[in-house]
């Protein structure tokens, strides 16, 4: 129960992830992502409308971003909800700190 | 602490082995090629043994055994010399274990015998030593006792966890541990570590990388952090270094993680556990005992070691070990491991094989050679094994499945604020593999359902009289070719009251319809039909019990409800074991071909001595009325030319077979009985997914096609009509 949506933009590359983003759902969305995902430009991350995070889900945003630095390609999380950030806390998850 | 007994059983059972292996390794000393392996051996045997016997608290043992281990353990470094006395000696002291072993403790403090005799063993092992420090050594207090777990300690406690990777996959989320040790105290300082993250294309994302190392400020037990652990899995690691321990435990954790060692370092320096320059002594120190090779280590040992796994723990550890390395022993090298799709593919070819068998057989039949017949016939039989064996590739134990609803469960309990308990039966039943993913939906919602509408909260259950936390068991049994999964509750069950004030308002029924309480319940499966007064996040997800019951169909089974007010409901799926090829018993009727699954099939008869009843689609069965519905109304098929043969005979009959599903019998009415025979089943296309009573089709031997009649929906149909009829009889009498 997710809709992933990837979409190329003038500032960075942005994909949308909406619904869960948890262990039911995180294998389909890698495969989608791996598919299209491109470290040739920036990564915008919109987390906004997630309404379910588990540990798979963080997970991957973990292993997306170091994926980026590695690259050397920025990345940042545009908007997050309050599933999203409530993980981050509590797991206290530093990489995003400038949109915190 | 909880109940012991298992982990008692568990623990004699563990002692017995080591008590055996001292035996052999003693007894075979004098011959031994390996001398110094073999008295390692007995030390470690011994050593396990009373770190078990610690854990129970178990002193009588420990006390004895504590000595013999440290004689043992000076001989292993050869400051004693090893003659045959003293290993007469030490067998006498491993009898002596043996007897404690089964001896309780209460019984043991009354009998002085057994204390004298212990006493003298011990001084009888002095005397091979000759320097009295040495026999302080081993007359030394054992100087922690492992049995401080209960005690309450406040301050900063480390806790290191690492969990298996398969945890996720199994319903298991680190959160919730985090989650629930922040109820604890606070959580002072978390590290997520996720320097194991594998590169993006060989990740695996249903796995588990993550580590965390946390401080949490907490004035409790370790016992009562170790619960919170209780059921992860055994290859997981977790460590709980208690407030203001040894700066040594602190080190040994840091230098036992595989991970980068300053990461967890600059942690425990900055909530104040050690100082900078412990941490950069003991990251220079260049030894580990993991490094020394000292891999054989027992189970016991490693506890004891760690000294920090509580009994609790112990139990089921102990047991699921014992339980691998049996299963390891008997089946791990056999195990390979194959890509579905080459399954998928063999299945299909086989289908295949089975088909053009069947056409092998018909042109066998008609040559009429009695050689080629026999050819013919041994070849199906062994295409039917292979059918079967090939089949059975695909089977997979439902209990998987199962393991995944712990986390449902819980996680669903915890936001509805819910105390359940979940059961889980028969796990190691099997069904095909496709099946099994696609049950994962349905089930889901029914336990889902369960949790949030039937079982109250506590409550409501205590004042009901009800044990306030709730049950949800799952089970799984096999029955007539089918497999029956069941989700039952013990909550306050179906309002039928409700449902019918609901179902007449939505206009599903009329108020005056009489209807019985099966069919109330069945009400629930009426699309856009929902009772809950609110729709809670959880279960206003969109998909409804009509989705249940539609993706269950789908899978060629059906649903039903049992439900008594007060005491619970129970969700019944019948599903057939597998969709690929089945037995079927192929029927004509008007010239078209069916095929009905074998399983279904009670029996066949004589239409014509069942006469049905007062022109209903209804007939007397040994005094049970059972309905019946004839194929060619059903499907509408013309009518068929009649051959002369039958013209000349005129004694065409329709033939009745009666099927059954469920505790639901109907009959169904064909022209010919054509015999068993080998189905290969080919879903029907998307267009035809609207189409009822047929559930796939099949070609038959001699190029024919035959469809698959969906005998559930037919039953439904069956009964439904038989129902309708019913109220419609009985309108018109009350006019």
């Amino acid at each position: 129960m997710y809709k992933l949506e990837y979409k190329k933009l003038k500032k960075g590359n942005r994909i949308k992830i909406e619904g869960e983003l948890s262990i039911y759902s995180v294998k389909s969305i890698y495969e989608e992502i791996k598919i299209s995902l491109s470290y040739k430009n920036k990564l915008l991350l919109d987390l906004y409308h997630i309404t379910e995070m588990d540990s798979a889900g963080l997970q991957l945003i973990l292993l997306i971003q170091r994926e980026f630095k590695k690259y050397n390609m920025p990345i940042e999380i545009e908007k997050q909800s309050s599933a999203v950030s409530d993980l981050f806390k509590l797991f206290n998850i530093k990489l995003f700190k400038e949109n915190f | 602490m909880s109940d012991f007994s298992g982990a008692m059983d568990t623990f004699y059972a563990e002692a017995n082995d080591l008590l055996a292996v001292m035996e052999e390794e003693l007894i075979g000393y004098d011959n031994s090629v390996d001398q110094k392996e073999s008295l390692n051996s007995v030390f470690r045997a011994a050593h396990t043994i009373k770190g078990s016997s610690g854990i129970f608290g178990l002193n009588h043992i420990v006390d004895f055994t504590h000595v013999v281990e440290n004689l043992l353990d000076i001989a292993r470094d050869g400051k004693v010399n090893v003659e045959h006395k003293l290993i007469s000696l030490l067998l006498k002291c491993r009898d002596h274990i043996e007897i404690l072993v089964h001896t309780e403790e209460a019984d043991f403090k009354n009998n002085d015998e057994l204390i004298k005799q212990g006493k003298s063993l011990h001084q009888s092992l002095l005397t091979f030593i000759d320097d009295e420090t040495v026999t302080n050594d081993v007359l030394a207090k054992q100087s922690e006792s492992p049995n401080n777990k209960q005690q309450v300690k406040s301050g900063l406690w480390h806790i290191s966890i690492r969990l298996n990777q398969d945890c996720l996959r199994n319903g298991m989320d680190p959160v919730s541990f985090i989650r629930f040790l922040s109820t604890l105290g606070h959580i002072h300082k978390i590290e997520t570590i996720s320097e194991n993250l594998p590169d993006f294309d060989n990740y695996d994302p249903e796995s588990l990388y993550l580590v965390y190392q946390l401080t949490l400020d907490a004035e409790v037990s370790q016992e009562t952090i170790e619960d919170a652990f209780m059921f992860v899995e055994e290859s997981s690691d977790i460590r709980i270094v208690p407030p203001n321990s040894d700066v040594s435990e602190y080190l040994s954790l840091i230098k036992n993680s595989p991970e980068d060692e300053s990461m967890l370092g600059q942690l425990l320096v900055s909530c104040g556990a050690i100082t900078e320059s412990e941490l950069f002594e003991a990251l220079s120190v260049q030894s580990d005992a993991i490094e020394n090779g000292d891999i054989d280590l027992k189970l016991g040992e490693i506890l004891t070691e760690k000294n920090n796994i509580s009994s609790n723990l112990v139990d089921g550890v102990l047991n699921q070990q014992k339980e691998i390395r049996k299963k390891s022993n008997i089946k791990e090298s056999n195990f390979i491991r194959v890509d579905s799709e080459r399954l998928d593919l063999l299945i299909n070819l086989i289908g295949e094989l089975v088909i053009n068998s069947q056409r092998i057989d018909l042109i066998s039949e008609r040559l009429k050679d009695a050689s080629l017949n026999e050819a013919v016939e041994s070849l199906e039989n062994f295409t039917e094994e292979i059918r079967d064996a090939a089949l059975d590739l695909r089977m997979v134990p439902i209990g998987a499945t199962f393991q995944r609803f712990k986390r449902v469960v819980r996680d669903t309990a915890e936001a509805l604020d819910k105390d359940i308990n979940l059961i889980i039966e028969g796990a190691e039943a099997e069904l095909d593999r496709l099946m099994v993913e696609k049950l994962v939906d349905p089930l889901t919602h029914i336990v889902r359902n369960a949790i949030d509408h039937g079982i109250e909260s506590s409550e409501v259950r205590l004042e009901k009289n009800k044990p306030a936390k709730g049950i949800l068991k799952l089970s799984a049994y096999h029955e007539a070719g089918h497999i029956v999964i069941e989700v039952s509750d013990d909550g306050k069950g179906l309002d039928s009251d409700k449902l019918i004030k609901k179902a007449i308002a939505k206009g599903i029924i009329n108020e005056k319809d009489s209807i019985s309480t099966q069919e109330v319940n069945q009400l629930i499966f009426h699309p856009g039909f929902s009772t809950a007064e609110n729709v809670t996040d959880l279960s206003g997800r969109g998909v409804g019990m009509d989705v249940v019951k539609r993706n269950v169909e789908g899978l060629q089974g059906s649903i039903e409800i049992e439900s008594k007010p007060n005491k619970g409901t129970t969700f019944r799926i019948r599903l057939p074991l597998t969709l690929a090829i089945i037995d079927g018993f192929y029927v004509e009727s008007e010239n078209t071909n069916f095929i009905i699954p074998q399983a279904t099939i009670v029996e066949c008869m004589d239409f014509e001595q069942h006469k049905s009843i007062d022109n209903r689609h209804c007939i007397n069965l040994r005094g049970d009325m059972i309905p019946f519905i004839r194929l060619k109304e059903i499907f509408k098929l013309k009518n068929r030319v009649k051959t002369e043969d039958e013209v000349l005979l005129s004694n065409h009959r329709e033939k009745l077979v009666i099927v059954q599903f469920g505790d639901n019998m109907a009959g169904i009415l064909v022209d010919e009985l054509n015999g068993e025979i080998q189905t290969v089943v080919k879903p029907m296309g998307q267009i035809f997914q609207l189409l009822k009573g047929i559930g796939g089709s099949t070609l038959l031997g001699n190029g024919d096609i035959a469809f698959i009649l969906d005998v559930p929906q037919l039953i439904e149909v069956a009964t439904d009509r038989e129902n309708k009829q019913h109220r419609e009889r009985e309108k018109s009498s009350e006019r």
